[in-house]
This record gives structure tokens, sequence and C-alpha cells, in this order.
């Protein structure tokens, strides 16, 4: 009896043995069912995406629709292959936008960051909370004029014009993780560094940079995602197919008649495609995304 | 060590980001996507073979982005040569001045006297020609023979008015199994002007008010199209599936083979072609959309038009393309050939229309074919939220009095035909 108060209270204080409790129980095949659930529910929609994507040109118009291919087909993947200028021109220009879009999200506000966490400025609160007033407007609507000023600029139908413009989606909320990483690393290093002669530059390279690294990754994982999936400002900065990216083409695509019939099987063809990067670089990275996530935010 | 690397990856994008930024001299042409892209591939493609040194390049824009990448385009100056657009938004553009006039350009051309009629007259705005056809969608009754063997009725017979619809419907759905007689979208605006509005259209009916003075949804048969439409409903001859229908699977539901008989489009039977071969050879049977009457027929002309925007810097260049693809050869040769309508009637009979009669009659049918002329088209109709759309719903799912329905119809394309 007393065993069991002591194990509930330890429970209660710390979180983690509860877990720990639970797991060494028979419990542990409750939790375990109640994971698989979960798992099911997250990846049903991504594996019935794949099946239906494998089906013949044939099936994937049944109706009412199969629940999994009777064959399988890469049908679907070469009619979007060879769509317009080929699928290798769309995804192209989409990792150009994307890598464009990270190292100047990265330049940007591993710079910022620093400068706000470290130097005393006068009034960088009040700047630093000036730049993230940037998050309440929604960029739809600045689209119109930016694109007004980038076609005298001749930035549109560009990749870097395009970039610049996922980059300035993602700079807030990448200056707030970066800035917060700064915070996080002690002092004493920096003084250290300096007393040895080191410069502001130096100190940030040798000194800070290997400490914010997740912090990095993550603001880097983050420019991705939003520059690959990122539908509208292409959408009005693209006016010829070669420059599209990857979600114009899907969009495109994926419409089959005048009254809006849709290609489903190309349709899942494209979107199997385009979640394998995301998938991919989530999973290389990801040991350093969940690190970077907690070093922003715990101070 | 890890900065510089990061400079020279940025420096290395840029630079291959540059050249991408460089404009070339070619035609610039958009068309939407999710119109009959096989037949606009077809078009560049022989342009750009005749004309090796004015080659156009084809953007497709997303189909739902297309008016406002226009406006946007035409806003800022940044527009392509030639612009394919849903015929339907025609009259929207030229009364907002953004089409180039090419009417002094076509003064003496003979191609354009036969050139399908509805095309031209939603490119036509106060006498001044802006655009030319591109292709042509018309709406038309498709049977399937082989359920229509099953049910004991003649296959060689189709429906020639909307009580012969019914009965047969009525047949074809008795065999059970998921086959239903008929199929109308419960959830598509669009698919409703392109299928239902010609059987309110045959019985004498009309749909939308040409301008804010015009009497919308008249006719005294319109009540009795709308109660045949009911009774369909209520009758179980239509899948309750439609319910849910929004368009993206319409094209694929005769293809089913379960549907005994449809109004449906001629790009339908090209995609029968790969979805259903069985039933493309030799047993769909394709006739005029019917009315109550016997012998009273109309379809509805779809398609896209060829424009020029303002702004555009090669518009005799365009102009000549424009030329190109209502001359006979190209109209035989990659119109026809390719089992599309021509856009010209004189240029309906031709060899490989002979060859199969069903494109033959799909050809006849843009005769008797109307296009709306409105600049309202997509808040009137085609608007998911519309009048047109929720009239229907009301017709087809709810036991409201099919008078209160029209009334309710009524005030609503009138308040939108004022604004």
């Amino acid at each position: 009896m007393s065993a069991d108060l002591s194990i509930a209270m330890r429970a209660e204080t710390r979180p983690r043995n509860l877990i720990a409790t639970l797991w060494a129980s028979r419990a542990k095949y409750l939790v375990g069912a109640l994971l698989i659930v979960i798992c099911v529910v997250m990846l049903l929609p991504l594996v019935a995406s794949v099946l239906a994507s494998l089906k013949s040109t044939t099936e994937a118009a049944a109706v009412p629709p199969t629940y999994y291919p009777h064959g399988l087909s890469v049908d679907s993947y070469v009619r979007l292959w060879d769509y317009q200028a080929g699928l290798q021109v769309y995804v192209g220009n989409s990792l150009a936008t994307a890598a464009i879009a990270i190292a100047l999200t990265l330049g940007l506000t591993v710079t910022a960051g620093y400068a706000l966490a470290r130097f005393p400025l006068p009034g960088k609160e009040a700047l630093f909370v000036f730049l993230l007033l940037a998050l309440i407007i929604p960029y739809q609507a600045l689209l119109t004029p930016i694109f007004l000023m980038f076609a005298q600029l001749k930035l549109t139908n560009s990749v870097l014009g395009l970039a610049i413009i996922h980059t300035a989606i993602q700079l807030p909320f990448s200056l707030y993780v970066m800035r917060n990483s700064f915070e996080a690393v002690p002092k004493d290093l920096e003084e250290a560094a300096v007393v040895d002669g080191a410069n502001s530059l130096q100190a940030l390279v040798l000194i800070y940079l290997p400490s914010v690294v997740p912090a990095m990754v993550t603001v880097a994982l983050f420019a991705f995602i939003t520059s690959w999936n990122e539908f509208l400002g292409a959408l009005v900065m693209m006016n010829r197919q070669d420059t599209f990216t990857l979600p114009l083409i899907l969009s495109a695509a994926r419409t089959q008649t005048s009254i809006g019939g849709t290609d489903w099987g190309m349709l899942q063809a494209g979107v199997t495609i385009s979640v394998i990067p995301c998938i991919a670089v989530y999973l290389l990275l990801q040991k350093y995304y969940v690190a970077g996530l907690l070093s922003g935010a715990v101070k | 060590m890890r900065l510089p690397k990061l400079i020279t990856v940025a420096l290395a994008a840029l630079l291959v980001a540059m050249p991408l930024g460089a404009v070339a001299e070619d035609l610039q042409m958009w068309e939407r996507s999710g119109g009959n892209a096989s037949m606009v591939d077809e078009l560049v493609r022989a342009w750009n073979e005749a004309n090796p040194d004015r080659k156009i390049v084809l953007t497709y824009i997303p189909h739902s982005e297309m008016v406002p990448k226009i406006a946007q385009a035409i806003a800022s100056g940044e527009v392509p040569d030639l612009m394919g657009m849903d015929l339907i938004y025609g009259p929207q553009f030229e009364d907002a001045g953004q089409l180039e006039d090419v009417t002094d350009y076509f003064k003496d051309d003979p191609t354009l006297k036969t050139a399908s009629p509805g095309h031209i007259q939603v490119a036509t705005y106060k006498d001044r020609l802006y655009g030319v056809p591109l292709y042509a969608d018309v709406s038309v009754l498709f049977w399937n023979k082989l359920l229509f063997k099953q049910a004991g009725l003649d296959p060689e017979v189709g429906p020639a008015s909307l009580q012969d619809i019914h009965d047969m419907a009525a047949k074809i759905t008795a065999l059970g199994d998921g086959n239903y007689g008929y199929y109308l979208a419960g959830n598509c605006a669009g698919c409703n002007i392109f299928t239902f509005g010609p059987l309110i259209w045959a019985s004498g009916g009309t749909i939308e008010p040409k301008d804010a003075a015009d009497e919308p949804l008249t006719g005294d048969n319109l009540v009795k199209v709308l109660e045949w439409a009911r009774m369909m409903h209520k009758e179980g001859l239509i899948n309750p599936a439609n319910q849910a229908e929004n368009g993206e699977t319409f094209h694929l539901q005769f293809g089913s083979g379960k549907v005994g008989i449809m109004g449906t489009g001629n790009f339908n039977l090209f995609l029968l072609k790969e979805q259903n071969a069985a039933l493309f050879d030799g047993n769909v049977g394709i006739t005029f959309l019917p009315g109550l009457e016997k012998g009273k027929v109309a379809s509805f002309a779809g398609g896209d038009i060829v424009t020029i925007p303002k702004g555009s810097k090669h518009v005799k260049d365009a102009v000549d393309f424009m030329k190109f693809i209502l001359s006979d050869n190209v109209q035989v040769e990659s119109y026809a050939k390719l089992m599309n309508l021509t856009t010209r009637a004189d240029m309906a009979k031709n060899k490989y229309f002979e060859a199969d009669p069903r494109v033959q009659k799909m050809a006849e049918a843009l005769d008797v074919a109307r296009t709306p002329y409105t600049l309202k088209f997509f808040e009137l109709i085609n608007s998911p939220q519309g009048p047109w759309l929720q009239m229907l719903q009301r017709v087809y799912y709810s036991d409201d009095p099919i008078d209160q329905i029209i009334a309710d119809g009524k005030a609503q394309m009138k308040a939108i035909a004022a604004e």
C-alpha cells in the first residue's frame, strides 16, 4: 500500500516517472494500442494517396473509387512527368527557390538575432517587437504591391524574386527563434573569447554559431517547408510555365475538363512526389529539429 | 567555418537563379488549365512548326485563378501576347477595355462568317470583335447501349423528349446492381448550366437575365422542366451520391458504365476511349439534349476564345495565329483529326468526321447551341453560392413549392443584375 502511494506521489511530481510506470505495467498494451490507432489515423491519408497514385489510368477514374490498386502502374507518374516542360524543371525551380530562401533567411536572421540578443542597442526590445509585427499582416495583402515593384526591378518570373518573397514570409518567426537561442548561450563563453582577443565577428563565428546550430536547422527546415508548399506568391510572381514551381503545376495539371473534372491519379502522384522531399529533409534533420525547438522556446 | 560555406552556397544559388529571369522574344500565350489541353497543345505545335521564327510559348494557368491572374497582369502591364479564356468571361473583359480590338484585321476574312456563332457572339462587344474561337465544347446526350439492351430497350433509339428520358431511365434503374437511369450533378453549378440548362431552353424557357432590365427565368414550361427534375430525383432514377457531386468526378460518371443516359460534353467521348474501351467501341449513342416536346432540342456552346490582351507587343503575330487556327487546313488536320469539333460550321463535313457519325452529331449540336451573354455569368450562374445552383438544389432535394423557388431565383438574379 505504501509502495503504491509512493509511486503515485512520484508519478504526480515527475511526469517522466508516470510514463515509465505505465510502460512497466500491463497498461503498456493499452498505451501501445492507442499509439497504433493514432498512427493509423495519421498515416491513412498518406497511404491512401500513395496507393491511389499507383492505380492505372482506368482504375484511377473508376466510379465509385476502388480502395486499393488491383494492379500496379506508373501511368499517373508518367503523365505528370511529361506535363508541359517536364516535372524535373518544376521540381528544380522549387528546390532552387527553397535553397535561396533558406540562405537568405539564415543570412538575415542569424546576424539580426545575434545583434538583438547580444549588443547593447538602445530600444532593442521595441525594435524586436516591431520586427515581429510583420506576423500580423497577412502577406497575401501585400502581394499585388510587391508584384508591381518587382515588375519594375525585373524580379518577376525569377526564382530569386520568389525566394525573396518566401524569405519575407519566414523572417519574423525565424528572427524570434534565432534571437532566443542566442540569448540562451551563456554570456561567460563570449566573455572568455573577448578576453582572449576575439572581436564580435570572431565571437559569432567561433563561439555562438556552433551553439545555435539546432536553431539554424529549425529555421532552415521551416523556410524549406514554407517555400516548398507556397502557392499564392508563386502564382502571382510567375507568368511563364518554365518558371512555375511544383504547387502551381500540381494545381494546373489536375484539372481535366472545363467544368472542373479532376485527374485523380495524377493528383495523387503529384501529392506523393511533393511529400517526399519534406519527409526526407525532416528525417535527416529531426534530431536537430527537436533540440532546436527546445533551445528556442526555453531560455 | 560554417559561414563562408553558407555564403558560397547562397552566391551559387543566386547565379543559377539569374538567367531564369531573362526575357525571351517568343510570343507568350496563356491558356486556362483544365480546358481542352490536348487540342491547344496541338494548335501551338502546328503553329510553331509553320512559324519557327515566331514561336509561341504556352503556359497553362490554374483554372480557378485565371480571372484574377489576368486582371493583375493587365494592371501591371506584364501581359502575354495571346490569351485563351473561358468564352463566358469574354464580355466582362471586353467591357473593361482590357482586350485588343481586332475587328479591322478580320474585315475581309471569309473564315469568320462560318465561325461558331456562340463564340463570336461573346467575342463581340458593341459591334467590335475581340477574339476568335479557340475550341468548342458542346453539350449533348449520351446513352449507354449495353444498358439499353439489358433493360430491353432498343439500343439504337435514344430519348427524344424529357418523358422519354424518364421512361427509359426507369427501366434502366430497375436493373438494379448499382445502375441508374440518369445523372445530374447536385453540387456543380457549371455542370448544370452545361447539361440541365439546355433542357430548359429546348422547352422554351430562359435562365439568366441579359441585363438589369431583362426578366430572368421565364417561360411557361420552366415549371414543368423543374418538376420533371424533381421527379427524376424523387423516383430514385439518379444515383443519390450526386448530391455531393461538385464536378470533380462528373466527367467520369458515364464511363463507369453504370449510368444509362446522361447529358455531358463532347470531351467525354475522348475520355471514354481511355476510361471504358468496351463502351467507347460502338456502345455509346449520342443525340441532342431534348425538351418537353419531341423535336425541340438545345445545347450549350462552351469552350474557349483566344484574345489579345491590351499591352501585347506582338499584336500582328497574334492576329496571324488567330487566322491560322481558323484556316481550312488547321480546321481539318488539327481539329477534326483529333476528334475535336471544328470551330467553323462549314468545316464539319470532312473525312475524319464522316468516319465517325458520333462526332458528326456533336458537330451538328453547334447549330442548336447557345451561349449566355452576360457580364455577370460567374455571380449569376457559375458561383457555388449563386442563385442558379441554390435554385436547382431546392428543386432536386427539397419539397418547397416550385413556384416559390422560381420566384426566389428571379429575385436573386435581378438583384445581382442590378448591381
